[in-house]
């Protein structure tokens, strides 16, 4: 079992949504970040997968906190996901708010608790927020 | 992750050098796959040319394949220009030369661009920080080049420190600064790469071109069957060819061009060009 993470779009309810590599916003305003749990090992591309991965139900009372990273200490914060769709224990969301240090490419580190095991999943450029008008 | 409440940043952005404002957005987070397919692979279908012997399908570079790519993209960039490209945290130990700093404590650092720095201090060789250098003492005009100069112009005190040339408790350290070279005397911990990832849009073009070529150079691998074919009946005959696994060849080699040229323009902005010349 490789725990994976991989992100939703266009969320319109359990039944209605699409998949993305990264979750694009605009800098400065608040955005929900939906993703869903998979199993990289199960539906791999070598077997026709496209995307790849098996979506995983964590046990029910299972917790997920997100790690928003930063470089700077000051600038990282935990969130803690929640269970948006009760028939659909993979999807997982957190929310973004205004006031948020996030800007440009940020990863996540995504630590799932299901019963006494914890696993982790590190998002790689998982949120691509665009700015206006800024330098480098 | 790393203390920035002591920190001294660069002037400006990195590229173009020493912008502080502008109303043209030239920076962003990196690359997506989309942009990446419609920028560099337009109208090229992502699909092998063999079919996959499990599925009987050919298979297909998705989004999450190209997410890859791009980030693979990200350090092979980073190993070839000889920049930096996200924000890294490094520390680094640097001689103390007296010519050097006599010309106002210059000191080059070597890794580019740098985007800021957190401390500037002469350290032992056990670690033990002896002496650090206030922030507002070091010259940030070159700072994304790796040039730091320090001007001690002010006499001040800061975090407790005071001048050392004319402390008498600092033991070995006025003896010190008599040698004309002393290995790994400074220590200076910066921070490089582009901050938070906001990433200018040359070096952007330069990662979708990378990943672009890894991709196309993959892709034209499974063309590799016969390119040319013949049959004749009789006194009848007709032969086919095709580019077999040249058939990318027209832009892989524009994209080579282009990233040649990306690359030099680069390393030159942040002070990695090298030129030889006659006299």
């Amino acid at each position: 079992m490789n725990l994976g993470a991989r992100f939703l779009t266009a969320v319109g309810g359990v039944n209605v949504f699409g998949f993305t590599t990264a979750v694009e916003a605009v800098a400065g305003d608040a955005f929900d970040v939906y993703f869903q749990f998979v199993d990289k090992e199960q539906h791999t591309n070598s077997n026709g997968f496209f995307p790849a991965g098996n979506r995983y139900m964590p046990a029910a009372g299972s917790t997920v906190t997100v790690t928003v990273l930063n470089l700077d200490s000051a600038k990282q914060f935990i969130r803690v996901a929640t269970q948006p769709y009760v028939q659909d224990a993979s999807i997982w969301k957190f929310s973004i708010l205004t006031t948020d240090p996030v800007a440009a490419t940020v990863s996540l580190k995504i630590t799932l608790t299901d019963g006494s095991v914890v696993r982790t999943v590190y998002a790689q450029a998982a949120l691509r927020i665009n700015g206006i008008g800024e330098t480098c | 992750m790393a203390d920035y409440t002591k920190t001294l940043d660069g002037m400006g952005a990195q590229i173009p050098d020493g912008a502080i404002e502008t109303s043209w957005d030239d920076a962003g987070p990196l690359v997506t796959p989309r942009e990446v397919r419609s920028l560099h692979l337009f109208g090229i279908p992502l699909v092998s040319a063999i079919k996959n012997p499990y599925t009987g399908k050919p298979d297909v570079v998705d989004d999450p394949l190209l997410e890859q790519f791009i980030t693979q993209a990200v350090s092979l960039i980073e190993l070839e220009a000889g920049f930096e490209i996200f924000p890294r945290y490094h520390q680094e130990k640097l001689p103390y030369d007296q010519p050097a700093q006599n010309s106002f404590g210059y000191l080059m650092l070597r890794q580019r661009p740098v985007s800021s720095v957190q401390k500037l201090c002469v350290s032992s060789t056990d670690g033990v920080n002896i002496w650090e250098v206030p922030l507002v003492w070091i010259e940030k005009a070159n700072l994304h080049q790796g040039q730091i100069n320090i001007t001690a112009f002010a006499i001040q005190s800061q975090y407790g420190a005071t001048v050392p040339f004319t402390s008498s408790g600092l033991g070995l350290m006025p003896t010190l600064f008599k040698f004309n070279w002393v290995p790994a005397l400074w220590l200076c911990e910066y921070t490089t790469g582009f901050k938070e990832g906001r990433i200018p849009m040359a070096v952007n073009q330069l990662i979708g071109v990378v990943a672009a070529m890894e991709i196309l150079s993959m892709l034209a691998t499974t063309y590799s069957r016969s390119s040319s074919s013949s049959l004749g009946i009789d006194g009848l005959s007709q032969s086919v060819s095709t580019p077999g696994p040249e058939l990318f060849n027209v832009r892989l080699v524009s994209l080579a061009e282009k990233r040649k040229w990306l690359i030099s323009k680069l390393k030159r902005q942040f002070g990695l060009g090298m030129f030889s010349s006659n006299v």
